[in-house]
């Protein structure tokens, strides 16, 4: 009886052994010496494999963020295939293994385990979920592999973690320019919403500290669970704390549907969102979306006619070209340019070795990317360190400057 | 404040009572759990957004429509896996957990068919919201609230004065004697699992316009509405509606007043207080035993 | 009596050997990623074994066993984190703990059934997220979580793959062996006939609640020493962890391998993990075609791997004619 159960599972396990070396079929480190203890590792070899550039990705392609990795994914694939035409990285190839996270911690951790023995990357795009990014960021880290989190949450990048980077928005530069908008404009009531997860939180309790510090009074501070859709509770107890603004601290999914209901419930004030409020909540809430604003490097569109910024433009328009449409979550511009400021960090160190490159990266100075210009020589890992603010009138995004000049704000109070 | 927080939670409670309303029927003339209910409403609402909006039919068109499709998925899923799991006389839990597998399977299905995105929902009505109560209620979900009642009237009635319901009542509680009645048991339970995924898709097709439509749109709302029915007494019809309204009532009375951060934790606890307390619910509906 | 123990005892040791040597064959052919996935597999069987205790023996369905994993590694973190005391006793100490609320919370809900009692613990598995996710003063690193350290037994540091195996291994033969003599023992007879029937039980004499009781915290203190030794594993635990998912997986493993035994749950739990990784290179159909593959092995297999294997031997046996194995 047992016996057949043994041989079972050991039909199983030879089963897993081979899903195990399918990845690579490399030998990589000797057995024992996994990525935590940070000592051992110096033996990692240089990435070329005969002319191969491993780039793993881990993206949430299942679940509640599926959308924003997926486009995230698009990206990082549209910018490998460019960089391939032009000869790749220092002539190696590179070729792309890319895993869903399912948005969950756990799955990141294996996945992050997964791309650093398995298939023995090079790189990494980390996820565009900031707890992922967290999970996996130590092993990542010990392993001595580049990797740029997506994410936007500024915790990750508090980890001490030499070789994590980030290319995009991080919440907590973005929020003092908010702040200061909220003081010029004479502001002293402000209630919050926000989520639980990492991002969410983060971004309200930086929000919470820099108000406090400017005198900004916060009447109250709500939050809901992941998967719920009705806010009437919350809705109610932040009108009812006679706020004048409100600062919304969510997930992507979460904003058209807090939008409309703090429009029906009869708030039409100015509403702060803590990153981009994506073009499909804009379609999704129509109207209700009016007056919402947020300090973000870049927007999302429905045709690269309305953008008037030639890089994202070229970026738009050759993205449409591969997948009929445009990205509707900014998370691929991040994606994007993650890959362009690897590209330049590996020009800079003449090489594809992996200290060298984290190296590099610290050299990357006035880089013109999706967001900006970035530059990583403050020390800090972080590209970018300021942002614009939009304001969304008449169902379209404009310059929050030119909303004010336009007399908005006037006719708003 | 009150009168708002206290229509909206009716509100969001007759949503918990429509699903609901299915988890009792299946329970009452079946006698299994089905964990899929949320994510039937998720595919209700896909369906409903490509007939209306995507494929441009007239609403009432769209709302058959998708009612044909989610009848013949719960007969065909009846007829296909429950049916021989039961044939092969497996313990109640293996049936839950395909209910489980068919949850994972549609939530994933609905993704893969369409989309990651959030789809916005055209609205049915031209009015925007009505006022009641001197409360802004969007009209959809005024509409929901009719069709719950409606629904719930409706599915009592059926159950306990048509020959129809009994005969399902009768296969639920004990299938052989029913079938030495004469009963077609096969049909009744083919029959229930239709209506079971009918109403989800009702709700479905109702919720989008409000929440916008999206792969996990029902899946807290199954949980609570599962949770509503317990509460109301599992199989009871009335009880699924009042314990639904009941549910919302409590979380959203708890976030304006007490605190949204543990709004669940208080609605879960009363939930758990419930049961500890009185099992058998509000209406006081007994458990079918094995 | 003592034949059969014999047979089965020398079957065991082969699995035990092979066991004690795979790690060795790994680490020769450069893969550890195998040697990461068995250490899952391990903690997944104690929990799922534990599982099995209070539903497989029991009869009493618990969908919120992620409350006790939780505990447990959540327990072990802190009081590493904010007692200082030393990993190995921490997770013990939390084990211990997540007995004691198993304990607690079985008493009102030894006297539910069915649907009833399986809500009951959804919710308390709810109520337990909540708190993780916003906890007074933040010590559970609320959604952020926590990095706990790797196991130290005695200053010998458990952070590589392998030690942890081999760490992984030795407790769950200990768990094993544990649930082997309960259930032959009185107590187990006692779980058996309360699952069986619950009013002929107690009009035996049995204590009914006392042994419901039992069976739950019991099952408990294996679910949160695998939740401890999780966290130590992969060092970050956070609450989106802890999710209604993971009892769903939980259950899913133990009804998979077949309920009632001991070497049900072990394949169970084993099998599920091979299946997610083997379909993770298909990146968003992943869950797809797991939810695909579970409906097709419940609906072709129900009563679990084992108990169809153990259905398909005894078709055997009689087609020979010979003894059946009392397995």
């Amino acid at each position: 009886m047992k016996k057949i159960i043994a041989l079972i599972l050991s039909v199983m396990m030879l089963t897993l052994a081979a899903c195990g070396g399918s990845g690579g079929g490399n030998n990589s480190n000797n057995g024992g010496a996994a990525a935590e203890s940070a000592a051992s590792n110096g033996n990692a070899p240089a990435a070329s494999d005969g002319g191969v550039y491993v780039l793993g990705s881990s993206q949430p392609l299942t679940g509640t963020n599926a959308l924003p990795g997926e486009c995230a994914l698009n990206a990082v694939k549209l910018a490998v295939k460019m960089i391939n035409e032009e000869g790749g990285f220092q002539g190696n190839e590179i070729k792309l293994v890319s895993y869903d996270d399912q948005g969950s911690p756990e799955e990141a951790v294996k996945v992050a385990t997964k791309l650093v023995e398995v298939d023995n990357c090079d790189a990494i795009i980390g996820s565009c979920i900031s707890s992922c990014v967290l999970s996996g960021g130590e092993m990542v880290s010990s392993a001595g592999i580049p990797m740029f989190g997506t994410g936007t949450s500024p915790t990750w990048m508090q980890q001490g973690w030499d070789y994590v980077f980030r290319a995009c928005q991080n919440n907590d530069f973005a929020l003092p320019s908010v702040v200061d908008a909220l003081v010029e404009l004479g502001v002293t009531k402000v209630a919050i919403f926000a989520g639980q997860d990492d991002a969410a939180v983060a971004g309200s309790n930086t929000f919470q500290d820099l108000a406090k510090a400017a005198g900004i009074e916060i009447t109250t501070a709500e939050s809901y669970v992941e998967g719920d859709t009705d806010y009437s509770g919350q809705v109610a107890k932040m009108i009812n704390s006679g706020a004048e603004v409100m600062f919304i601290s969510t997930f992507g999914p979460t904003q058209p549907l807090i939008a409309k209901q703090l429009r029906q419930y009869g708030f039409n004030g100015l509403c702060f969102t803590k990153d981009l409020y994506q073009v499909d909540a804009l379609q999704v809430a129509g109207a209700a979306s009016n007056n919402f604003a947020f300090a973000y490097p870049y927007l999302t569109y429905t045709d690269p006619e309305e953008c008037d910024i030639p890089v994202v433009r070229s970026f738009l328009e050759a993205y449409q070209t591969e997948y009929g449409e445009l990205p509707t979550s900014d998370c691929a511009y991040r994606a994007w340019d993650s890959v362009m400021v690897l590209k330049e960090a590996i020009n800079l160190a003449g090489t594809t070795d992996r200290e060298a490159v984290a190296k590099a990266v610290g050299q990357v100075k006035g880089l013109e990317t999706l967001a900006g210009v970035q530059d990583f020589t403050l020390g800090d890992g972080e590209g970018l360190h300021s942002s614009n603010i939009f304001i969304i009138e008449n169902e379209k995004y404009i310059l929050f400057d030119k909303w004010l000049e336009n007399g908005g704000w006037e006719a708003l109070k | 404040m009150l009168i708002q927080v206290l229509v909206s939670g009716s509100v969001l409670g007759c949503v918990y009572g429509l699903i609901a309303l299915g988890y009792s029927l299946i329970y009452k003339a079946s006698g299994m759990m089905n964990f899929a209910q949320g994510d039937v409403l998720t595919l209700g609402a896909f369906l409903g957004y490509t007939f209306f909006s995507m494929l441009g039919f007239p609403f009432f068109l769209a709302f058959i429509l998708t009612l044909i499709i989610a009848f013949a998925f719960g007969l065909g899923i009846e007829r296909t896996v429950f049916r021989q799991l039961k044939a092969k006389n497996v313990l109640p839990i293996y049936i839950v957990l395909a209910t489980i597998a068919v949850s994972y399977i549609l939530q994933n299905a609905c993704q893969a068919i369409w989309t990651t995105k959030m789809l916005s929902f055209p609205r049915i009505f031209p009015i925007d919201s009505l006022k009641v109560f001197g409360v802004a209620i969007q009209t959809e979900s005024i509409f929901c609230v009719a069709v719950s009642i409606l629904c719930m009237a409706g599915l009592h009635f059926f159950m306990k004065h048509s020959r129809f319901g009994t005969a399902m009542r009768a296969s639920a509680m004990d299938s052989k004697a029913a079938q030495a009645c004469g009963i077609n048991t096969s049909l009744a339970t083919g029959v229930t699992w239709a209506i079971a995924a009918g109403l989800a898709a009702m709700a479905g097709m109702l919720l989008g316009p409000i929440y916008g439509v999206f792969i996990t749109l029902g899946s807290t709302i199954g949980r609570k509405g599962f949770a509503g029915a317990v509460m109301g007494g599992y199989g009871n019809m009335y009880g699924a509606m009042v314990g639904g309204v009941l549910l919302g009532l409590i979380e959203t009375l708890t976030s304006s007043y007490l605190s949204s951060t543990y709004k669940d934790l208080i609605a879960y606890g009363m939930l758990l207080l419930f049961l500890f307390v009185r099992p058998t619910g509000i209406f006081n509906e007994k458990a079918i035993t094995e | 009596m003592k034949k059969v123990m014999k047979k089965d005892s020398v079957k065991n040791l082969v699995l035990l050997l092979a066991s004690v040597l795979l790690p060795v064959i790994f680490n020769a052919a450069g893969q550890s990623y195998p040697i990461l996935i068995m250490c899952f597999a391990f903690l997944y069987m104690i929990a799922t074994s534990g599982l099995d205790v209070v539903f497989g023996y029991c009869g009493q369905i618990s969908m919120g066993h992620a409350a006790f994993f939780a505990i447990g590694a959540y327990g072990s973190a802190m009081l590493n984190r904010y007692c200082g005391i030393p990993v190995f006793f921490t997770m013990i100490i939390a084990s211990l703990l997540a007995t004691l609320v198993g304990a607690v919370i079985a008493y009102p809900a030894s006297k539910l059934v069915f649907h009833f009692l399986s809500l009951s613990t959804i919710a308390f598995a709810e109520i337990v997220r909540t708190l993780l996710l916003q906890s007074p003063g933040g010590i559970t690193g609320n959604a952020v979580g926590m990095f706990p350290k790797s196991i130290s037994l005695f200053g010998f540091q458990l952070n590589t793959y392998t030690r942890f195996y081999y760490f992984g291994l030795l407790f769950l033969v200990l768990f094993l062996l544990f649930k082997y003599t309960m259930v032959n023992s009185r107590v187990g007879r006692a779980f058996i006939a309360i699952r069986e029937n619950t009013h002929a039980a107690g009009g035996m004499g049995i204590n009914v609640t006392q042994y419901k009781v039992m069976a739950f915290a019991v099952s408990a203190f294996y679910t949160g020493f695998a939740g401890a030794m999780y966290a130590h594993l992969v060092r970050y635990i956070g609450p989106d962890t802890f999710t209604m998912k993971q009892s769903v997986m939980f259950v899913t493993m133990m009804l998979f391998g077949g309920t009632g035994s001991i070497a049900g749950p072990l394949a169970g739990a084993f099998v599920v993990l091979v299946f997610n990784e083997g379909l993770r290179a298909f990146e968003q159909y992943q869950m797809l075609l797991y939810g695909i593959l579970l409906l097709v092995v419940i609906v072709v297999l129900p009563g679990g791997i084992y108990g169809t294997v153990r259905s398909i031997i005894k078709r055997l046996a009689e087609k020979k004619g010979g003894q059946v194995d009392a397995a």
